[in-house]
């Protein structure tokens, strides 16, 4: 049963150009981003009202493209705003972060959520390495040892010293606990084939947004099982998330009109901030740990500039449409990737609140329904 | 993985103690520190080198290891243990440190239960005290095991004794544990020691799982548990500047050592 994570960026959509990151602080209203932290939890509690699966939301730093420097602050707002959703924390950039505090806040949102958390451990998108001021070159080797220290911190019932390459302590015990034994699941993204392998070890599970093209997704997902079966086990449907921009109207015209404009400004303003940052942290270093790991993340952001909202509906890497429309879509996306999670994020660039919840409901009354099952 | 360096004869000391011709070696100058090796007989490699920066570190071959002979009488670990205490007492001459590896830490458990007042602290380097992941037999176990970080250097690695020598080491072992069972009895007086007590476990062991590293952890009374990040059974040869870093700031400064000082 395919199930559905409604992802929020939290994006502060009120600048009609940006041209530099980190974008200057003076151009952020904070009585405007009041009223948007509002705005957003709302959303994400009619989600779980309306019957998604998942409710998430990630972290950046410095960029007006998401508000969450903490999402596990989010979180714990959370916690309070829902009853039944799974809250998925896609999660902390653990290289750049004390691993402690990341497994302290994450078994503070499990146990305060009754169990109901998934924690993503995430790499970091190049231009984060800046903001924590992270060396690139160390990125997946602290990823490893942060994965490493948290799952032990979660699991070790006896206070230990941890000596590590990036981190050493000498007593470590997490209080509070996490309510899921032995730890809530972990999901971290398997974008290259690299962290598809890595997930596979772990046993954890994977996903993949910013498709480039089904195939793409395809293939590392069936690198992923095919990992996964060398290591010894088997993913459940549900250890594969697929994310994507989704909204659902009356008429595909009007969906494609809504979703087009956001997506311009998604594109052509929020994501082109970290751009130039981003190819700072890449040039000359190991951020990604191979050529080929590069060339496919050049690859995939060269296809997105250039779309247009009928290039990606083509594709198959938006959900967008009429009801009907979006129905098949699913079930395309599903059949192609055999993704169990589709993350779904309905808040794209200045989509306004009306658009997002109008479609927000017509995803869960009239295109749910019929999906499940796929 | 580079093979260890040529054959040295390093026990360039020699003592009997009850009846047992113990060959040693020793460096440095400070507090003493007296290293109880494991199943593969003593070595002296880049850790022993580093600590007898800082320690007079005393590196006996055990009773039965290498060129060392072990009179019949010495049949279990307690006997071990306490022939340990009399090498202390004729060697060192004071309360020592002590450093046991792998079985050398179930041996220093031992003296730890049987003669605590010659300790001052003790440290358990992947200690194989209690059962043992698949029973693994001793004459089984390949360098892979022993190993994780493959591009570690094995620098300065000394054997002290010949291949043949070494090959008692086994015979000594199966003789000195009955074949090797579970210490039951270890393990219900383990809580007896009193000794300040630091537990060293590479999170790569193959050999000894990690999480053995709780028990003692749980049931001493004073006791630190330290994960040795990318580090196998022998964690000194792995990161030996992790190892030594951990193991001097035990030794130097007691409890004040879960306190970061750069």
């Amino acid at each position: 049963m395919v199930q559905f994570s409604f992802f929020h960026l939290m994006p502060y959509a009120e600048l009609d150009e940006i041209d530099r990151w980190p974008v200057p602080h003076r151009l952020f209203d904070p009585s405007i981003g009041h009223h948007l932290f509002g705005e957003y939890l709302d959303q994400m509690a009619l989600a779980d009202e309306l019957g998604f699966d998942w409710v998430g939301c990630n972290e950046h730093h410095s960029t007006p493209y998401g508000l969450m420097s903490n999402p596990n602050l989010i979180g714990g707002a959370l916690t309070q705003r829902t009853s039944r959703a799974r809250l998925a924390m896609l999660g902390n950039l653990i290289p750049l972060l004390n691993p402690i505090r990341v497994a302290e806040e994450y078994a503070m949102l499990d146990v305060m959520s009754g169990g109901r958390l998934i924690a993503g451990f995430i790499r970091g998108i190049p231009n984060e390495y800046i903001a924590y001021s992270a060396n690139p070159d160390e990125s997946w080797e602290r990823f490893a040892e942060a994965y490493d220290l948290i799952i032990r911190a979660w699991t070790e019932p006896e206070p230990f010293a941890w000596e590590g390459k990036h981190w050493q302590f000498r007593a470590v015990s997490v209080w509070p606990r996490p309510l899921q034994q032995p730890h809530p699941p972990v999901l971290i993204s398997g974008g290259s084939r690299e962290s598809a392998v890595f997930a596979a070890r772990k046993r954890a599970k994977m996903g993949i947004v910013q498709l480039a093209d089904l195939e793409d997704a395809r293939a590392n997902i069936q690198l992923y099982r095919d990992s996964a079966a060398d290591f010894g086990w088997t993913p459940a449907r549900d250890d594969v998330l697929v994310g994507l921009h989704t909204h659902v109207a009356r008429t595909d015209e009007e969906a494609q009109k809504a979703l087009g404009e956001a997506e311009d400004y998604f594109y052509r303003v929020l994501g082109a901030a970290s751009g130039h940052a981003g190819e700072l942290v890449l040039s000359g270093t190991r951020y990604y740990a191979t050529e080929e790991a590069r060339e496919f993340r050049v690859r995939r952001r060269g296809a997105h500039g250039h779309l247009t909202i009928q290039d990606r509906v083509a594709r198959n890497t938006v959900l967008c449409g009429s009801p009907d429309t979006v129905v098949r879509q699913i079930e395309t996306v599903v059949k192609a990737t055999g993704a169990g999670v589709l993350q779904v994020n309905f808040k794209i660039g200045c989509m306004t609140d009306d658009q997002v919840t109008a479609s927000m409901r017509l995803f869960a009354e009239e295109v749910v329904p019929h999906v499940r099952a796929v | 993985m580079s093979a260890p360096s040529e054959t040295t004869h390093l026990a360039d000391h020699w003592t009997t103690i009850a009846g047992c011709r113990i060959g040693y070696r020793e460096a440095g100058v400070g507090r003493p520190l007296v290293h109880l090796h494991g199943a593969g007989g003593p070595s002296w490699d880049e850790a022993h080198a580093i600590l007898a920066t800082r320690f007079r570190v005393i590196v006996p071959a055990l009773p039965g290891f290498g060129e060392s002979t072990r009179d019949p009488g010495v049949d279990s670990l307690p006997a071990l243990a306490r022939v340990v205490a009399g090498f202390i007492g004729e060697v060192v001459g004071e309360a020592t440190h002590v450093l046991g590896s792998s079985f050398g830490g179930r041996v220093a458990a031992w003296l730890a239960l049987e003669e605590p007042a010659i300790l001052d602290r003790l440290v358990l380097e992947s200690p194989a005290s209690f059962p043992q992941r698949g029973g693994t037999r001793l004459d089984q176990i390949s360098q892979a095991d022993l190993r994780t970080n493959e591009s570690a250097p094995d620098r300065g690695v000394e054997q002290f004794a010949s291949q043949e020598a070494r090959s008692r080491n086994v015979t000594a072992i199966g003789e000195l544990t009955r074949g090797n069972p579970p210490e039951e009895e270890l393990l219900a007086r383990i809580h007896e020691i009193q000794t300040p007590t630091l537990v060293l476990f590479g999170t790569e062991d193959r050999l000894v799982p990690p999480e053995t590293g709780r028990i003692y952890k749980e049931r001493l009374t004073d006791c630190s548990f330290a994960l040795v990040y990318q580090a196998g059974h022998v964690i000194r040869r792995d990161r030996p500047d992790a190892f030594t870093r951990l193991v001097i700031d035990f030794l130097e400064r007691g409890p004040a050592f879960l306190v970061n000082r750069g």
